[in-house]
């Protein structure tokens, strides 16, 4: 019962906030409840964050889902806190988005949690299904619509792919348990009959499409530049988080590394990911489709530490280590992104790169910190991405995995040059400040949200022992 | 104590920042007399120096950092750390005056930046643990490119980034390098340590040694720099503001340097031997193509970055010649390179603020009306050709003696640089001091300059005359660390 209690929480906010809504709207209101629900439900996976054994036919309540869904749920409540100032600055009825913001985090709960592909099927549509309208949210802007349906579109593609690919699984082995099909599949596949092996690809057709690695990369920068920018937010982490979690599972369950034409085909899609992401990221003048491709190169370097999985060789005699840099990458990107996000909705119809010009000499705070932020993607020691970094070239290290290391520098560095471009674009004086009267005050509000990023990625980041031991404690590895 | 020396340059930058507010002057001094201050906690060290006892480390702590990884803040100081660290703090101060009337725009975060390089670049001097060493090599990095970035001249964006880019890919390489040398010794002896001196007994193969070797080769050539990886250099020196090249002489370089002699000839004696020759024909390349570069160029910051170049080329050589005399030479010339270029960066700078040009086409006869600051030029430019008597002369006769020995024939080449040094230098003499003056006359030299400029001919001076102590002090450390690689 207890293990529920997040998502008890979470869905019972949702119903509140409908409830609220349908009686009388009142945007205050909701967004206070949204707020207090989402921290309820995160202070209560906080507090049992140690407590992992617990599964049911459908979830699984493990160290891997913990450690997920306090990372969700720590990301959607930091989006949450600024919602309210952004959402008010728009003319349509706003209390519908609390109401899809607390289903797709709902939604990517089930997905992290499930061990089924049934409750993982219907966890991945309410999360994709909710994101769909956040999507097109700003009713009246073209981008926007066109945005949603690519969005729904592909994703229904992409299910449809998920779909045949459990179908044919199912066909052959009775069963949707991943636990179990883990047992079965290896065998099916060793005697060689394509259909298996048709359905794995699928299956990894579905991922890459929804985790937007390449080749099935080509819709995120478009939705991306199209969604408002919480949205933009959540598609960036919770949903790709929450499918990574499964992927991870996935491959974990199957022992998937025992099988060197998926690990060959998750190689490739690691390499060119990266390579792909950051050149397409290069020259981009629009800083959400920017941030997109970054996504694709950075899920590429986190695929490095699944593929690290096979090999236990030298920090550890599990896969202790491959696990532990999953995380701490996720965690990563997840709250620099995240950051990065908050920062953009604090800077009003800010889109284009060339909109920063001179912000440094105009919005000092924020723009520090979103130098920082940036630089922390990239990498640069002090900050949560270099210490994942770190774990990702350790690990990769230790499994030896030169010719993806090679891309991983190749990717870093090149994404460095444009992370850098931005960071010169807002020390640019020269530039004609975008909006001289408008020095925004800062509330307190996003004083403290700011306070917290800076905390989640330099405090971590220069002391990474406490998320690192929390991670081996939670993963049972110490 | 090393730690808390860090600590305090970080906090007087973010205090040099926030003192901007109150007084627009107040950064400068506050940079300046911490800088000075900074001295306090080394003066036990310097005044209980045994230059005969067999105590390596002066000082040695350990602060816990990140136990998951055995990681420790582990900071140390031998006589080549105290030598480099003294450098870098006295170097910061000449940046901080030369800097004194030159930025008017956002002092207090430029300030912030020289302090904040220099805390990076002390952690790099001190840092045992290789973590760390890697934190702090990246975190120098910052704070400069911002430096070039924002105070620089026309071009300084272009100049930035090609700089933190090449460092970067360099810094990737050893990060890599790091992790593998540190995973394999795992392997080998059951103990996970980023630590140097657990690292030092490793067993590595020779293959894995090889190419571990290296990445860290490579990453500390590109900061060298060293021919094929130079030409980050050149612009970032043209287009940084003054005190950001003086910096990026003085100590920046020395960090590649410094990180081939501690690290990659203890680490991995058996690989350096493999790839010494090689290695010292790309030395002897650089001296050479360093000082042709530098002969050709017009603007007379470029002049001075290639002749970092050659001489950088030199400690190169002294470090790969595998004989203590190289190694003393290689040492003697990170200080005495660390002292003149920034000299001559400082009075390239002054000659900037006061005509904005560099261009040696448009300057000359400058001694008609700038009589002292002509003077100490002409003294800076024979000490950077290697007159005798200074400290410049005395590290690349070193470099050359030790070199001999092994390496006859690419030592030869490499000494035809010296006469190449002669004339580019003398180019510089001749062009911008003496002939016609074709620009207005300006202010001299005032007394902040004069006294900045002949502590430093002092500097050099000292080095040349009695360069013994300071000698015995890097004795201590090549002596210890380099038994294994001596042919």
């Amino acid at each position: 019962m207890s293990y529920y209690l997040p998502s008890i929480l979470i869905t019972s906010t949702a119903l509140i906030v409908m409830l609220q809504t349908a009686f009388k709207r009142s945007h205050h209101r909701i967004s206070l409840i949204t707020t207090v629900g989402l921290s309820l439900a995160l202070l209560v996976q906080f507090v049992k964050i140690g407590d992992t054994s617990y599964q049911t036919d459908l979830l699984v309540f493990d160290g891997i889902t913990t450690l997920s869904s306090s990372l969700l749920l720590l990301v959607a409540w930091l989006l949450s806190l600024l919602l309210y100032n952004w959402l008010q600055s728009l003319d349509d009825p706003k209390e519908e988005y609390y109401l899809l913001l607390l289903l797709s985090t709902q939604g990517a709960l089930v997905v992290s949690a499930s061990q089924h592909f049934a409750s993982f099927f219907l966890g991945l549509e309410l999360m994709s299904l909710s994101l769909v309208p956040m999507i097109a949210y700003a009713g009246n802007d073209n981008q926007a619509l066109e945005a949603g349906i690519k969005y729904l579109v592909l994703s229904a593609v992409a299910s449809a792919f998920m779909l045949l690919a459990i179908a044919i699984l199912y066909l052959y082995t009775g069963t949707l348990s991943i636990p179990e099909l883990a047992i079965k599949v290896p065998a099916l596949l060793s005697n060689g009959n394509i259909i298996h092996s048709c359905a794995i690809i699928l299956l990894l057709v579905a991922f890459t499409f929804k985790l937007s690695l390449v080749p099935c990369h080509l819709w995120v920068a478009d939705v991306f530049e199209g969604a408002p920018i919480p949205t933009a937010a959540l598609l960036a982490t919770i949903s790709k988080a929450a499918l990574f979690v499964v992927l991870l599972r996935l491959f974990m369950l199957g022992e998937w590394h025992n099988q060197p034409a998926i690990i060959d085909i998750i190689a490739i899609i690691a390499a060119a990911s990266m390579l792909v992401g950051n050149l397409l990221a290069l020259l981009q003048k629009n800083i959400l489709r920017l941030l997109a491709y970054s996504s694709i190169a950075h899920f590429g370097y986190i695929l490095l530490a699944i593929l690290a999985l096979k090999s236990a060789s030298a920090l550890s005699s599990v896969d202790a280590l491959a696990n532990e840099a999953v995380f701490i990458y996720l965690y990563a990107y997840l709250t620099t992104v995240m950051g990065i996000f908050l920062i953009l909705m604090l800077l009003p119809n800010t889109y284009q790169i060339d909109q920063l010009k001179g912000l440094f000499w105009q919005q000092r705070l924020k723009s520090v910190i979103l130098a920082v932020l940036l630089l922390s993607l990239a990498g640069i020691p002090l900050t949560i991405g270099f210490i994942g970094k770190f774990y990702l070239t350790l690990v990769a290290v230790n499994a030896q995995l030169w010719w993806l290391l090679a891309a991983l520098i190749i990717g870093s560095v090149m994404g460095l040059f444009y992370y850098l471009r931005i960071i010169l674009v807002m020390v640019d004086e020269d530039g004609s400040p975008a909006e001289t009267e408008a020095e925004i005050d800062t509330t307190r509000t996003e004083l403290w949200v700011m306070g917290i990023v800076i905390l989640l990625v330099i405090g971590i980041g220069v002391f990474p022992s406490m998320l690192a031991g929390l991670v081996q404690e939670v993963m049972g590895l110490t | 104590m090393i730690l808390s020396l860090i600590v305090f340059l970080l906090l007087a930058g973010i205090a040099a920042w926030y003192s901007e507010s109150y007084h627009p002057q107040a950064p400068r001094w506050i940079a300046a007399i911490s800088l000075c201050l900074a001295w306090l906690p080394l003066l036990p060290v310097l005044f209980s120096l045994d230059l005969n006892s067999n105590q390596l480390w002066l000082v040695d702590e350990v602060h816990e950092w990140i136990p998951r990884f055995n990681i420790n803040a582990h900071l140390a100081l031998d006589g080549l750390s105290l030598l480099l660290v003294l450098l870098t703090l006295a170097m910061g101060l000449v940046a901080v005056l030369s800097a004194w009337k030159e930025i008017q725009k956002q002092p207090g975060f430029f300030y912030l930046n020289i302090l904040w390089t220099l805390a990076g670049v002390v952690g790099v001097f001190c840092a045992l643990d290789l973590f760390l060493f890697f934190v702090c090599w990246e975190v120098m990095l910052v704070p400069m490119y911002l430096l070039i970035a924002l105070w620089g001249y026309e071009n300084r964006q272009y100049a930035a980034l090609k700089f933190f880019l090449f460092t970067q890919a360099g810094g990737l390489l050893i990060l890599l390098s790091i992790s593998a040398l540190v995973l394999l010794n795992y392997q080998q002896s059951g103990q996970l340590s980023f630590d140097y001196m657990d690292l030092l007994n490793h067993s590595l193969s020779s293959r894995a040694a090889f190419w571990i070797m290296l990445g860290f080769l490579i990453g500390f050539a590109i900061k060298l720099p060293i021919i094929p990886f130079h030409t980050w250099l050149p612009d970032a020196h043209t287009q940084a503001p003054t005190a950001a090249s003086v910096i990026l002489a003085a100590v920046l370089l020395k960090t590649g340097g410094y990180g081939l002699i501690r690290f990659v000839i203890p680490l991995f004696p058996g690989a350096v031997q493999t790839v010494a020759p090689y290695v010292m024909a790309v030395a002897a390349l650089s001296v050479i193509y360093g000082a042709l570069m530098a002969f050709s160029q017009q603007d007379l910051k470029r002049v001075v970055a290639y002749s970092s170049v050659s001489h950088m080329g030199f400690v190169l050589l002294g470090c790969f010649a595998l004989t203590t005399q190289a190694w003393q030479g290689a040492v003697m010339q990170m200080l005495a390179h660390g002292v003149s270029t920034s000299a001559l960066f400082a009075l390239v700078g002054a000659i900037q603020y006061r005509y904005h040009t560099r261009d040696l086409n448009e300057l000359g006869g400058l001694w008609q009306t700038l009589p002292k600051l002509s003077a100490v030029g002409l003294f800076f430019v024979v000490a950077s050709l290697g007159m005798p008597g200074l400290g410049n002369f005395v590290a690349e006769f070193l470099v050359l003696v030790g070199s001999f020995r092994t390496y006859p024939w690419l030592t030869a080449l490499a000494a035809s640089g010296l006469i190449l040094a002669a004339v580019y230098s003398l180019m510089i003499a001749q062009k911008t001091f003496f002939g016609t003056l074709k620009l207005p006359a300006a202010v001299d030299f005032d007394r902040r300059e004069t006294a900045m400029m002949l502590s430093m001919a002092l500097l050099l001076i000292v080095m040349g005359l009695h360069p013994q102590p300071l000698l015995d002090l890097a004795q201590q450390t090549l002596d210890h660390f380099s038994m294994g690689v001596q042919p």
